[in-house]
């Protein structure tokens, strides 16, 4: 028998294109997506069988990395490009023309992976009407098994088709891990080669005939999803309740009916579960037999009601001649119309429908986001555990210990109290999101997509013309600066605003797990990758830009930002420090560590409100109530520095901490 | 299947704080329960949510067809903490009466302890608040052990090894250390051996004080 691995989703659909002959892979990073592409860089290593040759990329954003697979599978090419449900919008303009012109004789899958109840994003979009948008096939698997064949099918489905498929994952299913059985990858065949007669052109006079003949092709492609293997039926025996659950959705209804059947084998008996993993074009004859005879239906689905208006469509559809039908699902308020769902909510919604209430059911517990379905009463032993809940600190995200956007964020406090305008900060997406929280000193005014905070800031930066008199930062990683801050500089600088524009780099992708990106410095096994520095960019524009070390220096970091914010025009500050976990992860972290000196820490006594553990809220900052002195944690100390810069008495330094044991510090 | 107690999948949460290390528990722990011919799910967070805050993997398994990678509300059969707080936490958020506990007791302070905006319960209350909802708790110095194995970073093995010698997890000492074969660079194994081997003898030791009868109490 063929050994099953545990595999995440993500890395099961890496496994997957590579079974299907994959050769060319390019995503831009965005949990929960990135491990997709991380995987595939290292695939022959990982999987033997899948030594050859292939090209994989981290693009700089995610539609370069969509038009460049494009050229591949207009090659001839089996490709792959993987990213976030935000990417897909990036991609939005592409997508939406090479629908009409087709691929030429390649294949590409478009894996986006969605963040229903974000984990880690500034949005939960649903990216499946991406499919309806753009008329294209989409795929939603539920186990990382299915992620691995579905990506195989719809690689396969794409080069028939020529047509990019969609294939959609979510956090748990792309970050969970579940068995894997492997099949024999295949070896792409031949080389690519564009066809010179081809014409993949998205001029006006061809955009009508283009559309048709993409309307034409999809009842073809819906009789195929018809019967897919991703789509099955579980009968319940005589359905009184049928439940349309789609991807993840399905092993959610799964575990729900199976709870209630053991706690109701009554009520439990009659409800048959309809799988969907083969949504778009929604295969609505299956649905549509399905759904005749059926007593009432349930749609589950993370997080539009996709699925839901199609059943809601095929039901008011006077061709297909369906009884009249209630549904359950979002409109109706039994699930969720945001935030995630698990078994937990699928049982809730049963038990309304089928009007049970379960005592022992963990119902009672009441989902704390977007329950809407009505909860039955706690039962005391539920109710104590809310009240304890409720009673404990909460564990805010924070950046790490050693983290340099720590003195980022205080030198550009610091700067624009001084300045004393009521200066905003315009935020952007990366780990300095957490600024909005007390580790930044709640500096971020705004957040929203990738190279929003410098777009913004060009637009605050020219109020001033029609009275507006606060100074704006505008901050980007040096990821996102490449992914979307370069347009918004040139526009800031042709328009004359009036913004400093401050690029928090730390050399990496910290977020989403260390990818390099065009300003990642050469490292000693790459020396010779070509390297675009931001400031050669900036200066590229005109943009007058500093470079300096917060950590090292942070009065020199407050002095600059002060400076320029004072000054008219475009200005880049290059706040630039490796990454405290990169450098940790690249066996670099300092041997020095912060100690405190006791006999110069003055406590309470000090006046500073205990100023380290307090202000600076690094987790190896710490007060020892007991001694009443300040202390620091040397398992976490990355010896960066900064607190030792900032203590009011001095009483900081650092030092070897095996010397300090032996009492050299003191 | 009878009219009683649904008979579900064994549900265990790995929790902790972000970079305790409880991802690569759940992993090992996942594939060792695969290659002993159970089903596994294992939901994972990766991400923002590490930075620093509360992180729960949760390990799922049974003889059983594909599992959904999130432990419902009230199904948590035992909770494996790496920090008390945490462990409480989840424990309020997915336990039931019949849920166990294991946990280490070193505290890791959050950003709001340090500022002086909030104080950490003392660690023997929040032992106590988790005695009084749970079936069992097994407390234990778990970072003393990770360092007697030679790494703090450790401590995520000492538990998989504890949550084993206590039967949370149906596998053998020698399945633990063949899977860390599998899992550790060469040079992370023999603390991460040591590690399992102390935690399996803790968990060993005192399973004579726990009861194993699981649902009790349900229906």
């Amino acid at each position: 028998m063929t050994e099953r691995l545990l595999l995440m989703g993500n890395e099961a659909i890496a496994r997957g294109a590579l079974e299907a002959g994959v050769s060319f892979c390019a995503g831009y990073p965005g949990n929960p997506s990135s491990e997709i592409i991380d995987t595939l860089l290292k695939h022959k290593a990982l999987w033997p069988d899948t030594d050859w040759p292939t090209h994989v990329e981290w693009s700089v954003n995610e539609i370069v990395a969509m038009e460049a697979s494009a050229a591949a599978a207009f090659s001839g090419l089996r490709a792959l490009v993987a990213m976030k449900q935000n990417g897909i919008n990036v991609c939005a303009d592409f997508l939406t023309t090479v629908n009409l012109t087709g691929l030429g004789g390649g294949a590409l899958v478009v894996v986006v992976c969605d963040d229903p109840g974000p984990l880690t994003s500034s949005n939960e979009e649903d990216s499946r009407y991406y499919a309806r948008l753009a008329m294209l096939p989409l795929l939603e698997p539920s186990t990382p098994q299915e992620a691995k064949d579905a990506t195989v099918y719809a690689l396969e489905l794409s080069q028939r088709t020529g047509l990019p498929v969609l294939l959609r994952s979510v956090s748990r299913l792309s970050h969970g891990r579940g068995p894997v059985t492997f099949a024999e990858p295949m070896r792409p065949a031949g080389v690519p080669r564009f066809d010179t007669s081809t014409r993949l052109l998205g001029l006006p006079h061809l955009v009508t005939r283009n559309h048709e003949r993409l309307l034409g092709m999809q009842d073809d492609i819906r009789r195929e999803l018809e019967v897919s293997e991703f789509n099955s039926f579980a009968p319940g025996g005589g359905e009184r309740l049928l439940v349309v659950a789609a991807g993840l959705g399905a092993l959610y209804a799964d575990e729900a009916v199976r709870e209630i059947r053991g706690a109701h084998p009554q009520a439990g008996a009659g409800i048959g579960i309809l799988k969907l993993g083969a949504l778009w074009p929604f295969p609505r004859d299956l649905v549509a037999r399905h759904l005749r005879g059926a007593g009432a239906v349930l749609v589950v689905e993370q997080v539009e009601p996709f699925t839901e208006e199609q059943v809601l469509q095929l039901l008011g559809d006077a061709d297909v001649g369906l009884p009249r039908t209630k549904v359950y699902g979002k409109a109706t308020g039994h699930m969720p119309a945001a935030g995630e769902i698990d078994s937990g909510t699928v049982l809730r919604a049963l038990e309304s429908i089928l009007g049970i209430a379960d005592e022992s059911s963990p119902s009672e517990t009441a989902s704390a986001q977007g329950g809407t379905s009505p909860a039955p009463a706690a039962t005391d032993d539920a109710s104590t555990r809310c009240e304890v809940l409720n009673g404990l600190p909460p564990r805010d995200i924070s950046f790490c210990f050693g983290c340099p956007h720590r003195a980022s964020f205080f030198a550009i406090k610091s700067a624009l109290a001084l300045d004393g305008r009521e200066g905003i900060v315009t935020g952007d997406i990366g780990c300095y999101g957490l600024a909005a929280g007390p580790t930044g000193f709640s500096q971020l005014a705004t957040l929203h997509c990738m190279g929003a905070g410098l777009g913004e800031a060009s637009g605050f930066g020219v109020l001033n013309r029609l009275g507006f008199t606060q100074p704006v930062v505008a901050v980007a990683g040096d990821s996102t600066f490449f992914h979307a801050c370069i347009p918004a500089l040139i526009n800031a600088r042709w328009q004359q605003a009036d913004l400093v524009f401050v690029i928090l780099d730390n050399s990496t992708t910290a977020m989403t797990g260390f990818q390099p990106h065009p300003g990642t410095p050469c490292s000693p096994l790459d020396p010779d990758k070509t390297v675009i520095t931001p400031e050669d960019v900036c200066r590229g524009i005109g943009v007058d830009t500093v470079v300096v070390d917060p950590v090292a220096d942070v009065n020199e970091a407050v002095e600059v930002l002060y400076r320029k914010l004072q000054e008219g025009g475009v200005h880049a500050l290059i706040m630039r420090r490796a990454c405290a976990q990169y450098e940790k992860k690249a066996g670099q972290a300092g041997r020095e560590k912060a100690m405190v000196q006791v006999e110069k820490c003055r406590g309470e006594e000090c006046g500073c409100d205990r100023f380290c553990s307090r202000v600076i809220a690094c987790p190896g900052n710490r007060f020892d109530e007991e001694t009443g002195r300040a202390y620091v944690d040397p398992d976490y100390c990355n010896g960066c520095g900064l607190c030792v810069q900032l203590c009011p008495s001095d009483a900081l330094v650092l030092a070897d901490p095996s010397a300090a044991e032996r009492g050299d510090a003191r | 299947m009878s009219d009683t107690v649904y008979e579900g999948p064994c549900n265990i949460v790995f929790t902790g704080v972000g970079g305790q290390g409880n991802v690569i528990a759940a992993k090992l722990a996942g594939s060792a329960l695969l290659g002993a011919g159970y089903e596994v799910a294992v939901g994972d967070v990766f991400g923002l949510s590490q930075r620093g805050g509360s992180v729960a993997s949760h390990l799922r398994f049974w003889k059983g067809g594909p599992l959904p990678p999130l432990i419902p509300r009230g199904r948590a059969d035992y909770v494996v903490g790496f920090e008390p707080l945490e462990a409480l936490r989840v424990l309020c958020e997915l336990g039931g009466p019949s849920t166990g506990v294991l946990v280490s007791t070193g505290d890791i302070p959050p950003t709001g302890v340090l500022m002086g905006n909030v104080v950490y319960p003392p660690v023997p209350e929040l032992i106590g608040q988790m005695e009084a909802l749970a079936r069992f708790v097994v407390a234990f110095d778990g970072l003393g052990l990770a360092r007697q194995a030679g790494n703090v970073q450790a401590l995520n093995m000492v538990l998989v090894g504890a949550a084993a010698g206590l039967d949370l997890l149906p596998l053998s000492l020698d399945e633990l250390v063949g899977e860390s074969e599998a899992t550790f660079a060469p040079k992370l194994r023999s603390v991460n051996q040591t590690a399992l081997e102390l935690g399996f003898a803790l968990g060993s030791d005192e399973k004579a004080g726990v009861s194993h009868v699981k649902d009790e109490g349900e229906g």
